[in-house]
């Protein structure tokens, strides 16, 4: 088989696992994404109530579904705004298609290489599933701060990290981040090949 | 055909000297590839951004994008009878919304960022972008076209063909495409002569 085809099959697989396998992924995502909003809303005037998969309010489909409070200062009693933010579902599985087709497919020299890329590409991956969904989920209580504050119509540090997201962001940084989980691998292999080379030639 | 991550090229037995020179292939790494493409990304995604509202943006999105979109949907199903309404296909009940995100601009993007962070020579570079972007262009009106089809025809459908499917699909076809075109251009490049050459 060609290279390329080899490729568009391994890829249309993983778009049919990705398509199929959509909701079952959200749920199972759902705690992290709960636990890493709960520490990046420190520091912040929000509470993250809780994040579930819902049905979409709008249009057929499902949504993850971050519920939250804003408050006036960090320590307020009561909360000022109750915001909702909702997330596709089937976006929210494009990152981990693009990222674990790739580190599947990437070349390599030896199978521990390629057991290397699931090893360093599960921590790199948390990374991307914290910048990319979780931020886009919290950037409603973001925007509702920026509000409560007194500014009209604003557009926050969040907001512009969410559009770069919407805008193809998420395929760009799932594709950096599988070249940097490569690279830091590739580096690990060399050192270890050097190392051995080494204690081999010592006496 | 070797791709730009592959090793066994002509370049990796040619001794460190030669390697130096090597071909377009040989002359970058994932790490500078990855490094370059998300940059640029980033940079022409600001300036995308920033234009959003003016006539440059409003022309390339709805005169360029959407407007043959709904021509080609009322030539293929007359019955349909689309109407742009600003930045949203009306017919009858239903109303597909051309947000951010859906216009296929970040096709484009993509594919500019990778051609950019590649070494290659000018022709070949702009043999890509043309080529490339013609192909981004069509995927981008035969997106929306299945946008309308399914939402109008198999709502059920909707969820993973407009989350997953149909944004990642083309990007797929795209990356294959830069991937041809970035072993085509290493394999024209004629290999260096000099004082380290076979």
């Amino acid at each position: 088989m060609r290279p390329e085809w080899h490729q568009l099959f391994i890829a249309s697989l993983a778009l049919a696992i990705g398509a199929l396998g959509a909701g079952l992924y959200a749920r199972s995502a759902v705690p992290y994404y709960d636990v890493v909003a709960r520490l990046l809303a420190r520091g912040h005037p929000w509470q993250v109530a809780n994040i579930q998969v819902k049905p979409g309010s709008v249009g057929p489909g499902s949504v993850i579904r971050l519920t939250g409070f804003v408050l006036s200062r960090e320590k307020a009693a009561r909360p000022e705004a109750a915001i909702t933010a909702d997330l596709q579902v089937a976006a929210v599985v494009e990152a981990p298609v693009i990222f674990w087709t790739l580190l599947l497919l990437w070349p390599t020299v030896s199978r521990g290489q390629r057991v290397g890329f699931f090893v360093l590409g599960i921590p790199i991956f948390m990374g991307l599933e914290a910048a990319t969904t979780t931020c886009q989920l919290l950037s409603p209580l973001a925007t509702a701060s920026a509000i409560l504050a007194g500014e009209h119509n604003p557009l926050t540090s969040w907001d512009r990290w969410s559009r770069f997201i919407e805008g193809g962001g998420r395929i760009a940084l799932a594709i950096g981040a599988a070249i940097l989980t490569v690279t830091l691998v590739a580096w690990a292999h060399r050192h270890a090949i050097t190392r051995k080379r080494a204690s081999d030639r010592a006496p | 055909m070797t791709y730009f991550w592959q090793k066994g090229g002509r370049a990796d037995h040619a001794g460190p000297k030669r390697a130096l020179t090597a071909p377009a292939t040989m002359r970058t790494t994932p790490w500078r590839f990855g490094l370059k493409f998300i940059v640029g990304f980033v940079l022409l995604t600001a300036a995308f951004e920033s234009s959003r509202g003016t006539a440059f943006e409003r022309f390339l999105v709805e005169d360029f994008i959407l407007k043959p979109t709904v021509s080609v949907i009322n030539t293929l199903s007359p019955a349909d009878h689309v109407e742009l309404s600003g930045r949203t296909f009306v017919s009858g009940a239903s109303r597909l919304r051309i947000t951010r995100g859906c216009e296929g601009i970040e096709m484009f993007l993509l594919l500019l960022s990778a051609i950019l962070a590649f070494p290659a020579s000018l022709p070949h570079r702009a043999r890509g972008l043309l080529l490339g972007s013609a192909l981004a262009y069509l995927l981008t009106v035969a997106r929306l076209i299945t946008l309308h089809y399914v939402l109008r025809h198999r709502p059920g459908a909707w969820e993973a063909l407009h989350g997953l499917v149909l944004p990642l699909a083309p990007v797929i076809l795209i990356s294959l495409f830069f991937m041809r075109w970035s072993a085509r251009g290493a394999a024209r490049e004629p290999m260096p002569r000099g004082p380290n050459a076979a």
